[in-house]
């Protein structure tokens, strides 16, 4: 259990199947080929359902959809949508450009103090000179805003922070603000109650991510260094850090999906009319999931165009962090490596 | 180290251990109170409310019960009938999504078959692709299939799952024996048959976990049920919570907050029974990254 | 099907609705019917396909005991007086936010303000004949009035049907915020003003005369039964009977003009419990204001433009965000953004 739990390096570089070749080396003595159903199954199910979405998608994008007094033409439009969307093409506005700037700006803020709070929290969680009793207890609370529904989460705190509103009246009765503020009036009011949200939904779920991290540290590195007589800063900077590059990875890898995609809470933070389509005060919170929710309907060729870039641009950061923090060298060890097996693989082959 | 920086250095344990508990239980509370908050509004009028924060509960409840049940009626379906259009929904989600992403995993674990290395990146591909990008396309062939405003199309991508895979892969990698399986394939075991009676059963912790996390994130779905549910009556407990943003229910906090309570709870409930298992798997799968 | 103002006009548009000629509802049975409501069921050419049972004609609400104390007035004809033109309005506002410091303020909201200068004060639509979107100057004029609002703070800045715009309807101008007057209409005033403002309201006329809402019926070109859909439409949009009855079970102001005359003539009192101040009578009032309403600006788009689109741009002028050409451009951008076949030039 112990070895499962160790963030290895090595075993997330090599692909998979290179670890389970010898033990199934033995396998492949009784069967060369397997075509069993569930490889057909397998294959159908996310062909159908992951494979043709996902290029219908894009194949949508490129018709221009004109719905006008419910009638709908089609016709087919080339790049002219995303040029659209991205305000290059004459006389458009790159709504697409600020959503994502909303987008990513709210969640900045959010993951920026998530983290930080979240490797103190799982530092001290794991210290083991300073322990603290009710860490489970602790954990279990510190989770559970993420298990609840985030609609239900969003309008609580928008009744909660609204003008006239509890908070701001108890703000007010304790005299540290003049007069109730309304935050839903205010661009950065709105954009930080978001950010805020969503920080206290998930930084349990980094801490407790983080704590398994630390936890699945080789103690020994820490006695070597208390050896030397490193401190506990030290030893944090230099040994829990580095070796929790791969959780941190997943942890910011994730919250970097899953902000790009961010729905529900601006959804239903300060919307007035009780539509998602339009975020905050002016439009300033609206995310480019909004957006998609808005086009659908009347425009499937644009709101194809948008998740596209979507799309891109999701891939496009994922693969700046794998190289940023996998380091140019560590990369570079890999792919030699793998090039190494599979020069051996190819020797050993004829050997099957 | 001489007694006195031993004692000294005990000293300074304990105001760093008192120090760092008080921070935590401030978290906690944090973590805590706005369920709180929302608990104790639902039992205040609307004014109450309004005037501040309050830490005891109010006696407005029976009221604000019946308000909310007038205001129900203009929306064509009431809080009980989404949260069971929910369940609906996220109760053979799960058990889909479970089952095959087990079954992709052992697949892929288990077997040599040509295009193993291409299957397994594309699925790992997909779980990085978001859900929205998949959204247009999948609407439309929907759409084509005539099963718009249906279940089917919230239940039915339960079969594939990526991240679920992907923990399973895991869990198969760390604890299947496959000098087990090769010994019921001498047997006589068919396949299928040695999935269903060995593997399975190996893997009900991971199943379990990714049971209750599969449950929750199709219960908290509130994207795609948006996108293809139109009927009142069908909509799910997520879209409910979206309605309480409109007319009937604006003008009145205390209704709101009751409403909101009402949505939360099931959560809350389950997530108290369940919370160490919840807590354990989450560690469980992150590590392996 | 049932139809909202706000959108009637894309379905008349459509090929979706069947004309009521169709359905054998001639234009004897739809005579009784205010003509403004005629107007905004009927397509381009003047076929008429959806037909509205209620008549919405606008007015401005005043709480009674807040206006004694703060505008020193009960008289109803005084306050028609004071709301007669904007500036009397932007006089009172100051002059209420004085006496009360700060706590009663006229409106809730410049946002609530928005529905005169929408419905009533246009000349021109969203666009012209070649699908360019235009801005109506009366446009430009609520946004300057709004921004006065702002920077006086004559106003609570909230947003209609907010949760603070309805609490500033039940409080009390001492211990709580509250607001002195909202626009309304027939329907506004039996559904959205509350226990506080029964037998405490008084109608006046706004500088302009406009209407607000209204439901309709149509039928569908698929229809199953067209004789009963007929029959339906009939009944609660021709009949002065039927239509009186609709009165008097929940006060609706009813789109028939003999109907009207019927309930003030009799003073028939309904169900609803909801009485204004003084000897006002709600059907009276609106009774005259039913004719000479405009709206031959309306288009298919209006709901998004005037309900989501154009507020955000009023406040973003108002509040001083973007300057007014600033504004303009934004919004024009977004209505293009939402119909790409309107152009912003």
């Amino acid at each position: 259990m112990e070895d499962a739990l160790r963030p290895s390096r090595t075993r997330r570089e090599t692909l998979p199947y290179e670890e389970g070749e010898t033990s199934a080396a033995a396998q492949r003595r009784q069967l060369p080929e397997v075509r069993l159903p569930v490889h057909r199954a397998f294959f159908i199910a996310y062909l159908v359902f992951s494979l043709w979405p996902l290029l219908s998608t894009f194949y949508y994008s490129l018709f221009e959809y004109t719905t006008r007094n419910l009638k709908t033409t089609i016709t087919f439009a080339g790049w002219k949508n995303y040029l659209s969307v991205l305000g290059i093409a004459a006389g458009e506005r790159g709504y697409f450009l600020s959503y994502l700037g909303n987008t990513l700006r709210i969640w900045i803020f959010n993951f920026v103090p998530q983290m930080l709070l979240s490797l103190l929290a799982a530092a001290w969680l794991t210290d083991n000179r300073v322990r603290l009793r009710g860490g489970g207890v602790y954990k279990i609370m510190v989770y559970m805003p993420n298990i609840i529904t985030a609609a239900s989460i969003s309008l609580l705190f928008c009744a909660l922070l609204s003008k006239y509103g509890p908070v701001m009246s108890t703000l007010r009765s304790m005299g540290l603000i003049g007069e109730n503020a309304d935050i839903m009036q205010s661009m950065w009011g709105t954009s930080i109650s978001i950010s805020m949200i969503l920080f206290w939904m998930w930084y349990g779920n980094t801490t407790l991510l983080l704590v398994a991290g630390m936890i699945g540290i080789n103690p020994t590195l820490y006695e070597a260094a208390d050896v030397d007589g490193a401190t506990g800063n030290q030893k944090f900077f230099h040994i829990t850090l580095p070796l929790l590059k791969p959780v941190m990875l997943y942890v910011l890898v994730t919250s970097v999906i899953g902000g790009l995609q961010l729905y529900d809470i601006p959804a239903l933070f300060n919307v007035g009319q009780g539509s998602g389509y339009m975020g905050g005060p002016n439009d300033t919170s609206t995310t480019v999931t909004m957006y998609i929710m808005r086009l659908h309907t009347t425009d499937t060729g644009r709101a194809a165009a948008v998740s596209v870039l979507l799309f891109l641009i999701t891939l496009a950061i994922s693969l700046i962090f794998f190289r940023v923090f996998n380091g140019s060298d560590e990369y570079e060890q890999a792919r030699r490596e793998r090039k190494r097996r599979r020069l051996a693989r190819k020797g050993g082959a004829g050997n099957d | 180290m001489t007694e006195r920086t031993k004692t000294a250095g005990r000293a300074g344990l304990r105001r760093q251990k008192i120090a760092r508990n008080i921070v935590m239980i401030v978290l906690s509370l944090i973590s805590l109170i706005p369920f709180y908050l929302m608990l104790v509004n639902a039992t205040r009028t609307s004014n109450q409310v309004q005037a501040g924060i309050s830490l005891l509960f109010g006696d407005n409840l029976l009221n604000n019960i019946h308000n909310f049940e007038q205001a129900q009626e203009g929306l064509g379906i009431t809080v009980f009938q989404s949260m069971v259009n929910s369940f609906k929904v996220a109760v053979p989600y799960t058990a889909l999504s479970v089952y095959f992403s087990s079954l992709t995993a052992y697949g892929i674990h288990a077997y040599r078959f040509r295009g193993r290395k291409l299957a397994w990146g594309f699925i790992m591909g997909v779980m990085m692709v978001p859900t929205q990008v998949f959204a247009i396309g999948f609407y439309q062939f929907m759409i084509t299939l005539n099963l718009i405003d249906t279940y089917w199309p919230l239940i039915i991508p339960g079969i594939t799952t990526p991240a679920v895979v992907f923990f399973m892969k895991q869990y198969l990698e760390g604890s299947l024996s496959l000098e087990m399986v090769e010994a019921a394939r001498i047997d006589g075991s068919g396949e299928f048959h040695t999935f269903n009676t060995i593997v399975l059963p190996l893997m009900k912790p991971a199943i379990a976990t990714q049971a209750i996390f599969q449950f929750v994130a199709s219960w908290n779905n509130l994207f795609m049920p948006t996108l293809i549910i139109s009927t009142s009556s069908k909509k799910t407990l997520t879209m409910f919570v979206q309605m309480l943003t409109g007319e009937s229910f604006r003008t009145d906090y205390g209704v709101v907050f009751l409403g909101l309570s009402i949505t939360i709870l099931p959560m809350l409930v389950m997530y108290f029974i369940l919370s160490r298992f919840i807590v354990e798997g989450v560690a469980l799968g992150g590590v392996k990254e | 099907m049932l139809l909202e103002v706000g959108y009637v006009q894309k379905y008349v548009q459509s090929d979706y609705l069947m004309s009521l000629a169709d359905l054998g509802i001639t234009a004897e049975d739809t005579a009784d019917q205010f003509a403004y409501n005629i107007a905004l069921g009927s397509d381009a050419s003047g076929v008429q396909k959806a037909s509205f049972w209620q008549a919405t004609p606008g007015c401005i609400q005043i709480r009674a005991d807040l206006a004694e104390a703060y505008l020193g007035t009960t008289d109803q004809a005084a306050l028609e007086e004071i709301f007669s033109s904007w500036d009397s309005i932007l006089e009172a506002a100051r002059t209420v936010n004085e006496a009360s410091g700060g706590m009663v303020k006229l409106f809730s909201g410049y946002d609530d303000l928005k529905y005169i200068f929408l419905n009533g004060a246009r000349s021109v639509g969203w666009y012209d004949e070649n699908d360019v979107i235009q801005v109506d100057e009366a446009m430009v004029e609520y946004m300057e009035y709004s921004k006065v609002l702002y920077d006086e703070e004559l106003t609570f800045n909230t947003a209609m049907w907010g949760t603070d715009w309805a609490a500033l309807k039940d409080g009390d101008g001492t211990s709580s915020q509250a607001a002195l007057a909202y626009c309304g209409c027939p329907w506004y005033t039996y559904w959205s003003l509350t226990e506080t403002w029964n037998n405490n309201t008084i109608l006046v006329d706004a500088p302009i005369q406009f209407y607000w809402g209204g439901t309709g019926l149509a039928a569908t070109v698929g229809c199953s039964d067209t004789e009963m859909a007929a029959q339906i439409i009939r009944a609660c949009t021709c009949d002065a009977e039927f239509m009186t009855g609709i009165y008097e079970a929940n006060g609706d102001f009813v789109n028939n003009l003999s109907a009207i005359d019927n309930i003030v003539a009799n003073g028939l009192k309904g169900t609803s419990t909801f009485t204004l101040y003084g000897e006002q009578s709600i059907p009276e009032f609106f009774s005259a204001r039913g004719e000479g309403i405009d709206v031959s600006c309306v288009t298919a788009e209006d709901m998004t433009i005037c309900e989501t689109l154009f507020p955000a741009a009023v406040n973003a002028y108002a509040q001083g965000t973007s300057d007014l050409d600033t504004a303009i451009a934004d919004f024009k951008a977004s209505v293009h953004d939402t119909y790409p076949y309107l152009a912003v030039e």
